[in-house]
């Protein structure tokens, strides 16, 4: 019964939509396949150049964030300095904060009349939505930094002894890289820039709110929004954006899925005993990414406290009023985010962990097949989902409520679930398998009640990684604003994303979109701390946490 | 007469024959012992006992109830065959108490409170745990876990007993105690045992009988006095406690060892197959070779190292190394001195 219900959910909410999508921009009204639409796609050189400066953009994020994160990934291999397994986590916050916030955080500095921006004024323009489409590439390369940073420190500090004996074997330092942090790194690397790629490719509300539109997202959302959802080319800059998607990730498989050595907790902890210069290069390193970071959102944290500012470096007067503000006049979005976020975590844990048994139980071709397919699911962009529920649900009536499925809020949290799939079956995953099999057959030998079995041990033994499952799907949710841009029905079903980019997108509405935003920032690094203090406890090694992103062999 | 029956058992995973055509008896209140090197069948034999594998061919009973048959396509699942089963890992739940680990698979089987309570704390009291009941079994030491798993075995007054390694993941000094204990709840609730180990010292202290496998064939089931004086084949007798071989040329008359000849040492000579190959080994316990002055089956002392109350001597014959212990005791060879060996319990095999 479970897998009839694992495969309506995957039938109705992924392969018939996004089938439908992809029939709807290669097939005219009669159903026949015809080439029309990819020749009026290619005919419009506004579609061709958005093509061409998504993928630019992608790229380029992806290459820039790892140019910077592999000097400093190998400064920090070579010195052995190993950040926490908190820092590491706080290296995974770009995944639970959205890029827009960043990018509105340096408009408000380098912006014109921002505090830097009028500075340097009379030099040059840095205003970001200026620059255009260089901006948005830097800012997603600063925004996935971290994130790649960090896959990179991963897995090659779980090598840092045999580099140690490597290196005291008299290697340069050319040829250290070259051979030996190149190759350890690139599990790390191939999955840091491959999530850059997916996301920027996947990202509206950056662009939008820099006013950048030639990209494949924001085209897409635009044709939505002047032909509506069953407009056939939107269909195809989705499917574009699917068929780029699927090619990058599956391109960067064959490297993620290199075999990581992890240590476990107690191996790591003994050889954390640094010495003053690696302490020293640890802190400064580490240390001025962490105020690189503070300085950037600083923009957004100020104006959230800030009276009035404007053409001045600091705002000149502070008040807390835009918290209160916030809380008070986004009640309504909380109380949507929790409760769409809420059910799309559920639903994920619930179908991640039918999925990991299956893929579990399946036979060794068909696991590698169904674990290539579930983590496929991160190919799918938000935008392209949305558009295929849009052209799938149209007009469906929900029958109690005699409301069109597409008119009420219920897609943004199915669209929410299937796009935290891939976590969520990783989670449920790890899970599983820290059950030993002899737990469950001492259960099994004792009687034949299997609900009992799996009320009573099973469950409980699997109740922290299933809440781990939980606070990342809800976590990724959260922050989906692809997808919520197109599957809201009005602002009064926005999650809290949606109305932090709305209040930012106004000058009155900027102190409490900002608050908002920190209010939401400082929310996650709690839960990223809760799952750390989780992981440790329940998980016992934290290689656990390490090999979620990291399968091995 | 035999409660357990295995007949013909086999168990293959794709193209690999891990069990091949097993054929056992164990008989009610028996304890044998499975022993053999790691992939060599044993756990999975023990888990088709236990009904958590099918059978590919042959069947298993329990007295005239029909556990498991191929020909049959008969299946009981495990929770009906009324066997207690201990694992290596413990398997004892975390998130549950002693006594409620120990009271699980009885309230799972829906038996009056009363019941449960009482024979939850019989179970308790008889492996020492009854101050424990409500404390967590992640306070307790492996040996402690490990008796939480045997009372929840116990608990359900199990015919059988099926321990899978039960005592490789505890201390040295909590295995041997264990061992005495897990013997003594025998004899008090009166269950056959069949034992996986791969530690022989185990398996000698424990087992009425111990049958010894590799590759999924079964080489010998004997008493464990049969097994380590009387091993059917080499692998046996080199699995079973410490050996030495020496290639021997045979002849109708003698052997001939690095060059020289010697008469059949003790006057015990190999079959006549062997002898009619004309080449053989001889085997023998390190403990049971004995130094001579004159004659023997001549070396060199190389080596010599005190083990405390043994020496282990290391004597060189020919381009063969043999090991040889004598108790400290009496005065034995020096390093570098030529010297005999005589082989009192010799034991001939076909060389392969």
């Amino acid at each position: 019964m479970l897998f009839a219900f694992l495969a309506i959910y995957l039938l109705t909410f992924l392969v018939l939509p996004v089938g439908t999508m992809i029939l709807q921009g290669l097939t005219n009204n009669e159903g026949k396949f015809v080439a029309d639409h990819i020749k009026l796609l290619l005919a419009n050189p506004v579609y061709v150049e958005s093509l061409l400066n998504s993928l630019g953009v992608a790229a380029g994020a992806a290459v820039l964030s790892a140019v910077a994160a592999l000097p400093i990934a190998m400064v920090l291999w070579r010195y052995h300095v190993r950040p926490s397994v908190f820092i590491e986590l706080c290296g995974f916050l770009p995944l639970f904060v959205p890029p827009f916030v960043l990018a509105l955080s340096l408009q408000i500095f380098f912006g014109r009349g921002g505090a830097l921006g009028m500075l340097f004024q009379s030099y040059c323009d840095l205003d970001p939505a200026i620059l255009g489409l260089p901006s948005v590439m830097l800012i997603e390369a600063m925004h996935y930094f971290p994130l790649v940073l960090m896959t990179l420190t991963m897995t090659t500090s779980a090598y840092n002894q045999q580099a140690k004996e490597a290196a005291s074997l008299g290697s340069g330092w050319f040829r250290l890289m070259t051979r030996v942090f190149l190759p350890l790194g690139m599990p790390g690397l191939a999955f840091g820039m491959s999530i850059t790629f997916l996301k920027t490719l996947d990202d509206l509300a950056t662009p939008l709110s820099l006013g950048v539109t030639n990209l494949l997202a924001p085209q897409a959302f635009l044709r939505v929004s002047a032909y509506g959802s069953q407009d056939p080319l939107s269909s195809l800059i989705a499917t574009l954006m699917v068929v780029i998607s699927g090619l990058a990730w599956f391109a960067s498989i064959r490297f993620v899925r290199q075999h990581v050595a992890f240590r476990n907790a107690s191996s790591v902890s003994a050889s954390v005993l640094l010495s003053k210069q690696q302490m020293i290069v640890g802190i400064t390193f580490l240390g001025g990414i962490l105020m690189l970071y503070a300085t950037a959102y600083a923009g957004v944290a100020l104006t959230s406290i800030a009276r009035i500012w404007s053409y001045t470096l600091l705002p000149e007067s502070y008040v807390l009023s835009h918290y209160l503000t916030a809380i008070h006049s986004e009640r309504g979005s909380f109380i949507n985010t929790l409760a769409y976020c809420g059910f799309a975590a559920v639903l994920d844990v619930v179908v991640g962990l039918v999925m990991a048994y299956a893929i579990d139980c399946a036979p060794p071709v068909w696991k590698r097949w169904l674990t290539w397919g579930a983590t496929g699911l991160l190919s799918v962009p938000g935008v392209a989902l949305a558009i295929a529920y849009l052209q799938f649900f149209r007009g469906i009536e929900v029958p109690l409520i005699n409301q069109a499925i597409d008119a009420s809020w219920f897609l943004l949290p199915m669209a929410f679930s299937v796009r935290g799939l891939p976590f969520a079956i990783r989670a449920c995953s790890i899970t599983l398998q820290g059950i030993p099999a002899s737990y469950v057959e001492a259960a099994n030998i004792s009687g034949r009640n299997r609900f009992r079995i799996f009320i009573k041990i099973v469950l409980p033994m699997m109740t922290v990684g299933l809440f781990v499952a939980f606070l990342l799907c809800f976590g990724l949710a959260a922050v989906d604003l692809s997808s919520a841009m197109l599957l809201i029905p009005s602002e009064t079903n926005a999650p809290v994303s949606y109305s932090i980019y709305l209040n930012m997108q106004s000058t009155t509405g900027r102190g409490a979109g900002s608050a908002l935003a920190i209010l939401s920032i400082a929310l996650v690094t709690l839960s990223l701390f809760t799952l750390l203090v989780l992981i440790r406890r329940d998980w016992k090694t934290v290689s656990s946490f390490r090999k979620f992103v990291f399968t091995g062999s | 007469m035999a409660y357990i029956e295995l007949n013909q058992v086999t168990k293959r995973f794709g193209s690999v024959t891990a069990v091949d055509r097993l054929d056992l008896q164990i008989a009610k209140g028996e304890c044998v012992a499975m022993l053999g090197p790691s992939g060599c069948g044993k756990t999975t034999t023990l888990r088709m006992v236990a009904g958590f594998e099918d059978l590919d061919d042959g069947e298993i009973r329990a007295g005239e109830t029909l556990l498991s048959s191929k020909r049959e396509k008969y299946y009981l699942p495990p929770e009906q065959r009324n066997f207690g089963m201990v694992f290596q890992a413990f398997a004892v739940w975390p998130h549950l108490s002693v006594f409620e680990n120990v009271a699980f698979p009885l309230r799972i089987r829906k038996l009056p409170k009363a019941e449960i309570i009482a024979r939850t704390e019989e179970a308790l009291k008889h492996t020492n745990l009854l101050q424990f009941a409500a404390g967590s079994p992640d306070d307790l030491s492996g040996g402690g876990k490990q008796r939480v798993a045997l009372a929840r075995a116990l608990a359900i007054r199990p015919d059988v007993m099926l321990l899978d390694e039960p005592l490789s993941s505890l201390d040295p000094h909590f295995r041997e105690e264990m061992r005495f204990e897990i013997k003594d709840l025998q004899r008090r609730f009166g269950f056959s045992i069949l034992y996986v180990t791969h530690d022989q010292s185990e398996a000698m202290a424990l087992s009425d009988r111990i049958l010894v496998m590799r590759a999924g064939v079964v080489q010998q089931v004997g008493t464990p006095l049969e097994v380590y004086g009387s091993p059917a084949n080499r692998f046996v007798f080199e699995f079973i406690g410490l050996s030495c071989f020496l290639k021997a040329g045979l002849t109708p008359s003698g052997m001939q060892i690095a060059g020289n000849d010697y008469a059949w040492p003790n006057g015990i000579a190999p079959s006549t197959e062997i002898i009619a190959s004309g080449r053989g080994l001889l085997a023998a316990r390190p403990t049971e070779i004995d130094f001579v002055g004159e004659g023997g089956v001549r070396g060199h002392v190389i080596s010599k190292a005190y083990l405390g109350e043994t020496i282990d001597y290391r004597v060189m014959v020919g381009e063969t190394e043999v090991r040889v212990q004598k108790t400290r005791r009496v005065p034995g060879p020096a390093v570098g001195q030529s010297i005999g060996l005589n082989f009192p319990h010799p034991h001939w095999y076909p060389v392969d």
